[in-house]
This record gives C-alpha cells, structure tokens and sequence, in this order.
C-alpha cells in the first residue's frame, strides 16, 4: 500500500474518531432519555469505525 | 447543572479531538517513530478509553433522580414525592432525606442482588423504547410485584424496624415475600389524586423548576 493510501486512510479515521468523540462529548451536557442511546450508537459506532480503520490501516500496510 | 467530573472529561476528549484531527491533517507526523506512538495512542488507546469512561459516567447518570424525570410520564411520579402526607411512603422517604435525593427513583427501584445493577439498566433501555415506540401504560406497572428484599435491604436491622412487634412476628413471611410490606405501607405514588392532595413546598425531585 502506497504512503497515499495510508495517509488518506488515516485522514478519514481521524474523521471518524473526532466525530465520535464530539457527539460523546455533546450527550455528557445533555440530559434526555435519549443520551446513552445516542452516545452509544452514534458516538461509539464513530469511534470503533474510525479505530477499526486505523488498525486495518497500519496492519495492511 | 454539569459534574466538575464531566466537565474534566470534556476537556480532555477536546483534547483528544484536536490531537487526531492535527495527526489525520499532518500524516506525515506519524513517519517517525514518536509519530507511530502517538497516533497509536491517539487513535487506539485513547478514544476506546475515553468511550468505556464516558460508558461507565452515563450509566452512572443514568441512576440520578434528573434522568428519570426525564421522561414527561415520570413528572407525576416525581411530583407524588411532595405529597404533605406522613403515610405516602415515597414522599416521606424523599422528604426526610431517608433515601439520597440526588438517587430517589434509583434507590428503590433496583435489585438489590449481585446482577440488579446490570438488570435495572437493561430495564431502563427497554423504558427508553417503551417511551419512544410503544405504549405507556397508565398507570406505569412494574415488571414484578414489589419484592421487599428493596426495602429490608436498608430496613432491616433499624431501630425503626426492630421496634415494631409486627414486624418480629411476621419477620420470615416479609423475608420470604410471602407478606409484602405494601400491604400496610401501600400509599404510593397516589399519582391520580395528586391534584387532591396538599403538597410540600420542598425542593423538586431532579432539580426541574
């Protein structure tokens, strides 16, 4: 795999990661019935997408 | 009112954040090998780290007297806990700080048994789709009658308790549910008669206005 191709990769999970993160960090000041529902499929979906991403990045490189 | 706790974890996945968003825009940062580590732990370690701690505070908040009354169907419930009555026993509970404020629903609506915990919160999800999806039954029934375990785990062995020749009589049947302690102390969560009932001027149940 090509330096490119990693660099791009890692650009995206960093996407991935920081997204998850700011919507982790947004349902903290949030109070609603919704909070763990929204940290944990949408924040922590972000996140594992952006890791996974970055594991398969360096491994297949 | 935000917790200095969540306020510190905050910062720190802000922190985070711009760490990652830095590496993925300066790839080049990870051709050494302090780059590697680093990148490693910004978009490994620390992100699942930051997931499971922030994991572990919602669940935590999930237990708060707020997040309950978080849910429209659970503002009468929480008003029933101002009910001026010394026989309506959630609101003397509440009243009296016998239970914390800050933990009232929580207190006595888990299990106290090894896996009550993890149950209450599973529950709590089945509410969530419940709330959203289905249909809320009116009045709101538990899933089980009432097990005294949830009181006798703090009653037991009181003064308050131990005092009550009733309670010595009858102490195997209330251990073994075979008496349930709600059938002299059933005044509770009176939620239909609210309206008829003189309330405590005291602070709300989870802080709403």
């Amino acid at each position: 795999m090509s330096v490119e191709v990693l660099h791009r990769r890692l650009k995206l999970s960093s996407l991935l990661v920081s997204a998850g993160l700011a919507v982790e960090v947004a349902t903290l000041f949030w109070s609603h019935p919704l909070t763990f529902v929204a940290f944990i499929l949408v924040g922590g979906t972000l996140v594992g997408m952006g890791v996974l991403l970055y594991l398969y990045s360096i491994v297949s490189r | 009112m935000i917790s200095y706790v969540d306020q510190g974890l905050a910062a720190i996945a802000i922190g985070l954040i711009a760490l990652v968003l830095l590496i993925g825009y300066r790839p080049s940062l990870t051709d050494a090998r302090g780059g590697k580590v680093l990148a490693f732990l910004s978009f490994f370690i620390l992100p699942v780290l930051a997931t499971w701690v922030g994991t572990s505070e919602h669940l935590q908040h999930s237990k708060s007297t707020g997040f309950c009354m978080s849910c429209h169907v659970m503002e009468p419930y929480g008003q029933s806990l101002r009910i001026d009555d010394p026989s309506h026993i959630p609101a003397v509970h509440y009243q009296n700080k016998l239970i914390s404020r800050d933990e009232t629903c929580y207190t006595c609506h888990t299990s106290y048994t090894m896996f009550g915990g993890v149950k209450s919160k599973l529950q709590g999800m089945k509410h969530v789709y419940i709330y959203y999806l289905g249909t809320v039954s009116d009045p709101i029934e538990l899933y089980e009658p009432y097990q005294n375990r949830e009181c006798l785990h703090c009653h037991d062995g009181s003064r308050s308790f131990e005092e009550q020749e009733l309670h010595l009589d009858i102490r195997g049947e209330l251990a073994s549910n075979e008496t349930s302690c709600l059938e002299c102390h059933g005044d509770i969560h009176d939620v239909h008669a609210l309206a008829d009932k003189p309330m405590w001027s005291g602070p709300e149940p989870g802080g709403a206005p």
